[in-house]
């Protein structure tokens, strides 16, 4: 326990000789230097006295250098700081207007639609974007269609946990933990992929399709995987432009290399090919995440002396294993309606198998663009609140609490408001733009009656998902992911249910409706837990912690 | 983390103490229990910076023994890779022989012919139905009625996936249906001019390819009308109408008039949406009989016809405008008469040569007249893109024995790859 410094002058002689000499006098110097080490600016002696217990110094730890207590120590050694003190250098952020702000943060959201919008383009001009060819047979569709949707499913999960793990590394500044993060991540996750693949492959695919397709399928599902969770690191690192650049690369390469390797190619070789056009598109992705990962957690970023004890990787995996249900659960959410549609759409031609639905799938994926537009606002939305939580809590006095939630539920209020009017106009006025500006060959099955339904229902459906996640958003800032993991799942099985009712009554058109069904209890479900959390903010706040 | 000299606050300078330790003699007598207290007072900070001094690299540092849980998250990667792996070959093993089997010949212990074909798929409720890559396609299993597509103005006609029915006929009165071995497309009622009905592929056929049509003999025109004609049209489009309007098209029809003359029509179509200009570049008078069709361009310059096997027409100085890729049309046209014309099959043939392999050295394989001696492993009948289909019965007869692995008659389009398992 320190005493009092009141009691600094009665001290032993023995000690105040022990004072005097040059040896104790260096020390006291070293550990001037070695406290300014700890607390650079150092406002009282009390401060000195935490740092110099921080090192170690006990009551026996003072006797040896002459003085009574840490606290009598203490005040020596405050003496000599102001001989090390370096004056510290604060970086004053820019002033920055709030639109501009919000501007910045929005493009930088929407950096990542900028290749799928690209996507559309290129698929029109060169007939072959990424994945996606408009000279493969119904059959090929079908295959890369269901590899798709396996695909982003598994990389959805893990692409989640990266985020979640990875970002939390990061923001400490702590980059190994970082690199042993995502490399276990994606090594788990690649080995988990193979093998649901392969299982797909052996029990469905290739009894049900035959061997060529289920080859192809397997392909398919292993290049869109890669390409996909290759992307996860940049986006953990928020390295959005390096994200599109790296994606739009890919495109390019993918569309060259499918013209150099499959012009004159038959649908299926043609379909084979483009599957390695697909695998080369993806290497850049991996070249540009793998540059992104040395320079911004490269060895040079963190201390070498540093002993690492890594977490134990079970605990990690079963506490980031809600956020890899989430991500499933989220694509499934909005992928799983063409899927039933396609297997519905194959009962119907007097096959039991999945059959591509052209017609429901283009005018699905014309409408998934809703979430390019919207995506930016929901980036701008958190960051926003990252930036203002911090300041509102720290500066709210402990009894002003009532002041401090209200202020949250306004936040809240604002934002999920600003973000729905924004959702239901993009949500109305996309599909018209759209319409308008994409050439009527590339839409010709969209502009059809049933096309135009699914289009707009389906618009509506997807516009209803940024608002699911940016509750979502609100709950992981918070560390409170339980609900919206269960408003994922809800939001999943929703769509699904409602999704196969539909088509099961006959009516194939219809059968976007569970897609709006789906995201409307995905939102519904977060939005309440977000706002019931909000409302207790400060505590889930530093409760997360 | 400082980097000065370290100085211990527990001692005088210039001592050396080693870290704390339960077990370490006291410097005044034996060894003794250490209080947490004492343990707490006595640690050094200096030991880690030493500690860190001696460690340059970074060092991962596992705590905890190894249980078994531990071990089953290491071996996860490695098992679920090997595990997949094993499923993956295990299923392309023994698939390869389940899935593609055209024929398997009774008595000869399981002799099985294999094709290397995209294979049919193998569902049990979808035996035949789904055709891939529009090779060797035979019109085998009767269909159903035909069922609108969504958002598409067009026709599916189950279970023939990746095809579908359209034509200026309409819904009402063109029809598709797959019966007998033959796919049977019908204009049903008279119409004042000429209306059509046709079968397409929804997939594309690159320019590479030769569309290889084959039909039944149209029928006599049955019509009061002397102006009345029937025309079977095979014809190949660009697939690109969709999307730019463009109804370019090549095509070779067999028109028969209601005085039963009959011409045979080469000629190439270009137009937007419904007003396309037809020129026709070879007519020829024609008699009744089954039709065998194949068509070879580049959809600009060149050109290729061959009927029955034979060439029947060669162009390299066209413009013709049809960008690819294609898609070919399986077509009825008529005017003043109702009109109903037959296809039995149609492939889309981008290799030559029909191959079996699999064959032992030595291995006599007699297919349509033609023998050839397997070597290497294989028999290769040498048949251009152009040619027509092998029918018959293939026969393969294996060194040491005198009697012939005899399979049952079949059609064997160019470019068809087959392999051969010997029975047990």
């Amino acid at each position: 326990m320190l005493r009092s410094i009141d009691g600094l002058t009665t001290e032993r002689a023995g000690l105040d000789e022990l004072r005097d000499q040059s040896s104790v006098y260096d020390d006291l110097h070293v550990e001037a230097r070695r406290v300014l080490d700890r607390n650079p600016e150092p406002r009282n002696l009390r401060d000195v006295t935490v740092a110099l217990e921080s090192m170690g110094y006990t009551a026996t730890g003072a006797e040896a250098l002459g003085f009574d207590s840490v606290f009598d120590l203490a005040t020596a050694v405050y003496e000599l700081t102001y001989l090390y003190y370096v004056p510290q250098v604060h970086a004053v952020p820019e002033p920055m207007g709030a639109w501009r702000r919000f501007t910045d943060d929005y493009l930088a959201g929407s950096w990542y639609g900028v290749p799928w919008i690209m996507s559309v383009i290129v698929l029109f001009f060169g007939r072959v974007a990424l994945w996606s060819s408009l000279d493969s047979t119904p059959q090929s569709e079908a295959m890369v269609s269901m590899a798709f949707f396996l695909a982003a499913v598994l990389a959805g999960g893990c692409s989640q946990m990266i985020g979640r793990k990875g970002t939390f590394y990061l923001l400490q500044k702590n980059y190994p933990l970082v690199r042993w993060t995502v490399t276990r991540f994606v090594v788990y996750s690649g080995s988990l992929a193979a093998l649901v693949i392969a299982l797909a492959y052996t029990f469905y695919v290739v009894p049900y399709y035959g061997l060529h397709l289920g080859e192809l399928f397997a392909e398919y599902a292993a290049a869109i995987f890669i390409f996909l969770l290759s992307a996860a690191p940049l986006y953990m690192l928020r390295r959005f432009y390096t994200l599109a650049l790296a994606t739009g690369l890919a495109l390019a390469v993918t569309l060259v290399t499918a013209r150099l390797i499959t012009t004159d190619s038959p649908g299926f070789r043609h379909a084979q090919l483009l599957g390695i056009a697909v695998v080369a598109g993806a290497m850049v992705v991996i070249v540009a995440s793998c540059l992104a990962m040395r320079s911004e957690t490269g060895p040079g970023g963190s201390d070498p002396d540093d002993v690492i004890k890594p977490p134990e990787l079970r605990v990690i995996l079963w506490y980031t294993a809600p956020y890899a249900v989430y991500g499933m659960a989220y694509f499934v959410m909005i992928l799983v309606s063409p899927m039933i549609v396609g297997f519905a759409y194959g009962h119907s031609l007097g096959v039991d198998q999945y059959v591509y639905p052209s017609t429901f799938e283009g005018s699905v994926d014309l409408a998934l663009l809703d979430l390019v537009v919207l995506l930016g606002l929901v980036y701008a939305s958190i960051e926003r609140f990252g930036r203002r939580l911090r300041p509102l809590l720290e500066n709210q006095a402990l009894n002003s609490w009532r002041q401090a939630r209200a202020t949250l539920r306004r936040e809240w209020v604002v934002a999920v408001s600003v973000l729905a009017a924004a959702s239901g106009l993009v949500a109305w006025l996309l599909p018209k733009i759209l319409l308008a500006l994409l050439p009527a060959g590339l839409t010709a099955s969209v502009r059809t009656p049933g096309g135009l339904s699914v289009l707009e229902v389906a618009s509506f459906g997807f516009a209803v998902v940024p608002i699911g996640m940016l509750c979502s958003q609100y709950l992981f800032f918070l560390s409170k992911p339980r609900w919206a993991v269960g408003g994922a799942v809800a939001g999943a099985c929703t769509t699904t249910v409602v999704t196969v009712l539909l088509v099961h009554s006959g009516s194939l058109t219809n059968a976007s409706w569970g897609l709006l069904a789906g995201s409307t209890v995905y939102a519904l479900i977060t939005g309440l837990a977000s706002f019931r959390v909000l409302s207790a903010g400060e505590e889930s706040f530093y409760g997360s912690f | 983390m400082a980097r000065s000299r370290s100085t211990d606050p527990g001692r005088r300078h210039g001592e050396v103490r080693a870290a704390p330790s339960m077990s370490r003699p006291a410097p005044d007598g034996p060894p003794r229990y250490r209080s947490s207290n004492e343990l707490s007072e006595s640690w050094d900070p200096s030991d880690d910076e030493r500690h860190a001094e001696e460690q340059r690299q970074v060092h991962w540092n596992w705590h905890g023994r190894q249980s078994w849980g531990r071990r089953a998250v290491s071996a996860f990667p490695i098992v679920g890779i090997l595990v997949a792996l094993a499923l993956i070959v295990h299923t392309t093993a023994s698939a390869q022989g389940a899935i593609d089997q055209v024929q398997s010949v009774v008595g000869t212990g399981g002799a099985t012919l294999l094709s290397d074909a995209p294979p049919t798929a193998a569902g049990a409720a979808a035996v035949g139905g789904q055709l891939s890559d529009y090779q060797n396609v035979t019109f085998a299993q009767p269909s159903g009625a035909s069922v609108p597509i969504q958002g598409s103005a067009s026709l599916a006609l189950p279970p023939y996936v990746g095809w579908e029915a359209n034509g200026s006929a309409g819904a009402a009165n063109g029809l598709a249906s797959v019966s007998g071995g033959l796919l049977h497309v019908s204009v049903r009622q008279a119409t004042p001019d000429f209306r059509g009905w046709f079968l397409t592929t929804t997939g594309t056929t690159p320019a590479a390819c030769a569309f290889q049509f084959s039909a039944a003999s149209p029928p006599p025109v049955v019509s009061a009308s002397p102006t009345a004609i029937g025309e079977l049209v095979m014809a190949v489009q660009t697939s690109d109408t969709v999307t730019t309007g463009d109804i370019n098209y090549v095509f070779v029809a067999e028109n028969v008039a209601s005085s039963g003359r009959r011409n045979l029509t080469l000629g190439y179509s270009r137009g937007r949406l419904s007003h396309a200009t037809e020129h026709i570049l070879k007519q020829v008078p024609w008699t009744p009989g089954p039709l065998q069709v194949a068509i070879q361009t580049d959809g600009d310059a060149v050109l290729a016809v061959w009927v029955d096997g034979s060439p029947f027409y060669y162009a390299y100085i066209l413009q013709l405008g049809i960008h690819p890729p294609f898609q070919p049309y399986l077509e009825v046209q008529a005017r003043q008469t109702p009109y109903t014309v037959a296809y039995d099959g149609y492939s889309s043939v981008c290799e030559p040569d029909v191959v079996v392999t699999g064959l032992p050295q030595g291995t006599v394989a007699s297919l349509d007249g033609e023998r050839q001696v397997a070597s290497g492993g294989a028999a290769t009948f040498p048949a251009p893109i152009s040619s027509p289909p092998m029918v018959g019965a293939l026969s393969l007869t294996l060194p040491g024995t005198t009697r012939p692995v005899l399979f049952a008659r079949h059609t064997y389009w160019p470019g068809t790859r087959y392999a051969f398992a010997p029975g047990s």
